[in-house]
């Protein structure tokens, strides 16, 4: 905003201006402050490189931004610099904007061709205000003073509308759409706290940079290559009638408990094929599913927005808990004990709740995209998510602050896991390509991507070890890399659809795949 | 076009990302040293790598039992 004080013989004057545009309608707003000034008829025209318009209405039509203008009060000359200061402009039919300069604010729209007789106030509401505004009239751009209004309340997005008063007859416009009001004062400080963010985001790269002092693949040229990895098909788990989404292991490296659109959770013993107990699901677009560590427990969850805990225990599968707060599908759940559970959501967070009452104790909110899995730290004190704005965040569990966050991804990251020491991460994602993620580096370390790959990986777990990576993907194989050197160095393949899941158990003995060919598959 | 109209959010941006720019950094020798170490380290616990025998196999096939 430029203020710049005109001297005329006569008198003085400052005038504040804002320019704004809609893309249709391009004006220049010009309001004179000075009280003397306005008291004359403010009749001067505007000499903007070479358009000369006169002013009524103190409106006047330009044609680009960023031009010197002259104003003209009768003889007197003055020069004004105008700021190039482009508004948002809303989605009025007809095309309008808001605009304010603190002491007078105006609702500039425009009426289609062959309106321009109509002479109404207009009434406006932004949200749940309502008040009626005085409308300039008889012309194609009309001003409507909201002066009534307390700007500094509104200031954000609101949904605004617009009614032609019923004086007009039977003809009854209404514009609404949505309207950001923004103080022209304010348009400095966004400006730098913009600057700032560039600056940090540079920052952080810069330092980033500067411990980049090699590859993983080239450090790692002096291990011995892993050569083929081929593991076999022991046992095919029968029982689905669906599509498999999820499953996830006990921590008896026995048990295992898998999720199907079916609506039902199954829960296997894996050395014998045996189901042991099945869960009776009220929403059967299940998304993922949870063992508890002391296997009393399993959770599951899915489009209905809700995390259900069941006993499995008793008698016949109890619900214990329905934890009903996300506003947004859920993706993934995880255990930290029978009395603590954390869950991802479509709705961008992830929250961490109490099971014995049911509420939620912290809620995890950076992510501007679905989150869509998560996975718990070797020490429990921090986690790790990943979400379909391609980043993963490292947040502390307990201050609920997100600590680190991950990029390089270029599409939705679905599958997420801790490298055994804790100190690494890895990342599976739509990009069809799986990801290291260094945590003390703070940064991408490996890339785990072969140009014959063509499908996005939706689930991915680790060996015991960390040396081998078990992605499954979407063109029906769970591919195996070496985490060290960058390789694919196997695959399993068996399925006759997408693989969704992928599990190692605690004693590392075996991989469990389940797909939508309602498979659940187990090697080694 | 202008980023979030919402002062409020942008504030919250710049926080999370000073905090972010603070870190220290480990060198990524260093880290690749210590993982390849854990890796190789713990590579014969790890039954996938190592492979394991049929009667140590949870997941073998069943074998049927015949009295004799």
């Amino acid at each position: 905003m430029s203020e710049k004080v005109l001297k005329s013989p006569e008198f003085s004057w400052t005038a504040r201006s804002i320019e704004y545009y809609s893309t249709h309608s391009p004006h220049l707003f010009v309001h004179t402050v000075d009280q003397l000034a306005e008291r004359r008829a403010l009749n001067f025209a505007l000499d903007l490189q070479g358009v000369v318009s006169r002013v009524e209405e103190k409106m006047l039509a330009s044609s680009e931004h960023g031009l010197r203008a002259s104003l003209k009060e009768e003889a007197k000359r003055g020069e004004i610099s105008l700021l190039p200061f482009l508004f948002p402009s809303l989605c009025f039919i007809p095309s309008s904007l808001i605009s304010f300069i603190p002491s007078n604010p105006h609702l500039f729209f425009t009426v289609e061709e062959g309106q321009e007789k109509e002479r109404v106030s207009l009434q406006v509401k932004l949200d749940q205000q309502s008040a009626l505004g005085r409308a300039s009239e008889e012309s194609v751009s009309r001003l409507c003073n909201l002066g009534q209004w307390n700007l500094k309340e509104l200031i954000g997005e609101h949904r605004a509308r617009g009614d032609w008063d019923q004086v007009a007859g039977d003809k009854v416009l209404t514009l609404s759409g949505k309207v950001t009001v923004i103080m022209a004062a304010e348009k400095a400080e966004m400006d730098a706290l913009k600057k700032e963010c560039d600056g940090l985001r540079a920052q952080i790269e810069a330092a980033r940079k500067a411990v980049n002092d090699t590859t993983m693949t080239a450090a790692a040229n002096g291990v011995a290559p892993l050569g083929r990895v081929q593991l076999k098909l022991r046992k095919s788990l029968k029982g689905h009638l669906a599509k498999i989404y999820a499953m996830h292991w006990s921590e008896d490296s026995r048990q295992m408990v898998s999720a199907s659109q079916d609506g039902k959770l199954l829960v296997w013993d894996t050395f014998t094929g045996n189901k042991l107990v099945a869960v009776p699901l009220k929403s059967a677009w299940v998304m993922s599913v949870a063992f508890a560590p002391s296997a009393n427990l399993v959770a599951s969850g899915g489009l209905d927005n809700i995390c259900t805990v069941y006993n499995i225990k008793a008698a016949s599968p109890k619900t214990l808990r329905e934890l009903d707060a996300h506003t947004g599908y859920l993706s993934c759940c995880r255990f930290l004990s029978d009395s603590e559970i954390l869950t991802a959501s479509g709705d961008t967070t992830c929250v961490l709740w109490d099971l014995e009452t049911g509420k939620q104790k912290t809620v995890y909110t950076n992510h501007i995209g679905d989150c869509m899995s998560l996975a718990l730290a070797p020490d429990m004190n921090m986690f790790i998510s990943g979400a379909c704005d391609s980043l993963a965040k490292l947040w502390d569990l307990r201050e609920g602050t997100c600590k680190q966050t991950f990029s390089g991804h270029t599409s939705d990251i679905n599958a997420i896991s801790f490298f055994p020491s804790g100190n690494a991460i890895i990342t599976g994602s739509d990009d069809c390509s799986c990801k290291m993620y260094d945590l003390r580096s703070d940064q991408e370390v490996t890339d785990y991507t072969d140009a014959t790959l063509n499908a996005g990986v939706t689930s991915l777990a680790l060996s015991n070890s960390g040396r081998l990576i078990f992605a499954g993907y979407d063109d029906f194989n769970c591919h195996i890399w070496d985490s060290l050197k960058g390789e694919k160095v196997g695959v399993l393949s068996g399925h006759d659809n997408r693989v969704s899941c992928t599990g190692v158990p605690a004693d590392g003995m075996g991989v469990c795949t389940g797909s939508w060919d309602s498979f659940l598959k187990l090697w080694n | 076009m202008p980023g979030p109209a919402n002062i409020v959010a942008m504030k919250k941006v710049v926080q999370q990302l000073r905090m972010e720019a603070g870190i220290n950094r480990v060198k990524v020798s260093q880290a690749a040293a210590d993982l390849q170490q854990f890796c190789l380290q713990n590579a014969q616990q790890d039954p996938l790598l190592t492979g394991m025998s049929s009667s140590n196999n949870p997941f073998r096939p069943q074998k049927v039992c015949s009295f004799l």
